[in-house]
């Protein structure tokens, strides 16, 4: 598999990650294993869709436009926490450690300075 | 435009074995022949035209170099790209049962690769897909485990108060239930007087936690973290009431086993990013190859 199909692999999962996790606005108890609000859900889905996109289009600025997204969703998730209070977010600490590591993976695999054609398996037949 | 190499030893037939002991290769940058004209990007892949290794000097069935100290490979491209020989070190150890090959990869831009046995792909740590697979899962719960246990961790105050609770509660039991004097000493001391400083400090480590494990970012470096974070949580809450000691052994032995097997290698951005850190000469890059 070509290095650039893999990233974009990558990214797509990321995107679907988080459109997965919009359904957690459905989940209460023990298995909420993050709370997302109504705003919350619009990020989610959104940068979701962005991601998937970008992976779709192979258009890394895109992904990495998503990771910016997310990542400043969850430091704003968590100015709004030291604030004392959800916010309009809806979320806690476990939404932005998410879209931390959401915002983190798509800026990286966006930046990945793979070319295509730099590396070959050599494996001799004679 | 330069090349480097990075090799591994493998069975070809039947499967890899790990074999890398660690050290560096270095291959020299082969010449470019002016008379040509032609660029490397216009050469086809190169070919192995003779390999000689010593001291020990033994080829296999496929007339390839095993078990070698230093090998000497002559590369040809065919056409107008005349043939270059690379000398580099390495020592593999002897995969027993298996039938050894040489395997050269190219790299385009780069002077040299480290190889280590962490380092070539051809070796991986794991060879069976359900292993990996579940190594993988093994991962992916772990970043869950600290991502949900982010959540109540509650700034500004984190559970201090009058009744405490929360993060604070849990903090306090290093002195109530003393685990470990010295470390009941410094909570009592130090931590809980500036709560507000350490609890945020939690909260960025344990979110940090769940973000990178979930996406197998810097997996070996962020399982070191979660192994110091379980120790301090022990010291905490581990003579509280209503604790099980077990889980947070438990705690501590999974981290170790991400570690140990670079989990992050394992449908995590570990392995999709190695071989271009690798290939990179940045300092960030080569400790994100030892992180990971």
């Amino acid at each position: 598999m070509r290095t650039h199909d893999r990233l974009d692999r990558a990214a797509l999962a990321l995107g679907v990650v988080s459109i997965v996790s919009a359904l957690f606005v459905f989940v209460h108890g023990t298995f909420q294993l993050v709370q997302i609000g109504a705003a919350g859900l619009v990020v989610a889905l959104v940068l979701g869709l962005l991601a998937v996109v970008g992976a779709w289009l192979d258009e890394r600025t895109l992904m990495i436009a998503a990771g910016l997204g997310f990542l400043l969703a969850a430091a704003v998730q968590l100015v709004l926490l030291a604030g004392g209070s959800s916010g309009f977010l809806g979320g806690t600490a476990s939404t932005s450690s998410l879209w931390l590591g959401l915002g983190v993976g798509l800026i990286a695999v966006g930046l990945a300075a793979v070319s295509e054609t730099s590396q070959e398996s050599f494996e001799p037949t004679d | 435009m330069s090349l480097g190499l990075r090799a591994g030893c493998g069975g070809p037939l039947v499967g890899n074995c790990a074999t890398g002991a660690g050290r560096r290769a270095a291959a020299a940058r082969p010449p470019r022949d002016p008379a040509a004209g032609s660029s490397p990007g216009h050469c086809p892949p190169p070919r192995l035209i003779h390999a000689e290794a010593s001291p020990a000097r033994l080829l296999d069935p496929y007339g390839l170099p095993r078990c070698l100290r230093d090998w000497d490979l002559t590369l040809g491209n065919g056409g107008n790209c005349r043939p270059h020989s690379v000398s580099f070190g390495a020592t593999w150890t002897r995969c027993r049962g298996l039938i050894e090959r040489c395997e050269v990869i190219f790299m385009a831009g780069t002077d040299y690769a480290p190889v280590t046995d962490y380092a070539a792909p051809a070796v991986p740590v794991l060879p069976s897909r359900v292993n990996r697979a579940l190594i993988a899962v093994v991962r992916i719960g772990v970043g869950l485990l600290w991502l949900q246990n982010a959540g109540w961790k509650t700034p500004p105050d984190f559970g201090r108060g009058d009744p405490p609770g929360g993060l604070y509660l849990s903090a306090s039991y290093a002195v109530t239930h003393e685990v470990l004097p010295p470390y009941a000493w410094l909570m009592n001391h130090v931590v809980l007087p500036n709560f507000t400083f350490f609890g945020w400090m939690v909260l960025l480590v344990e979110a940090s936690l769940g973000a990178f494990l979930l996406i197998g970012l810097a997996t070996r470096f962020w399982a070191v973290v979660g192994v110091a974070q379980t120790v301090v949580i022990m010291l905490s809450v581990l003579n509280a009431p209503h604790e099980w000691y077990w889980s947070y052994l438990l705690m501590l032995l999974v981290h170790l086993a991400l570690f140990a097997t670079a989990a992050g290698r394992y449908a995590g951005l570990d392995g999709l990013l190695r071989p271009s850190w690798q290939s990179s000469r940045f300092g960030w890059a080569r400790w994100l190859v030892r992180a990971s």
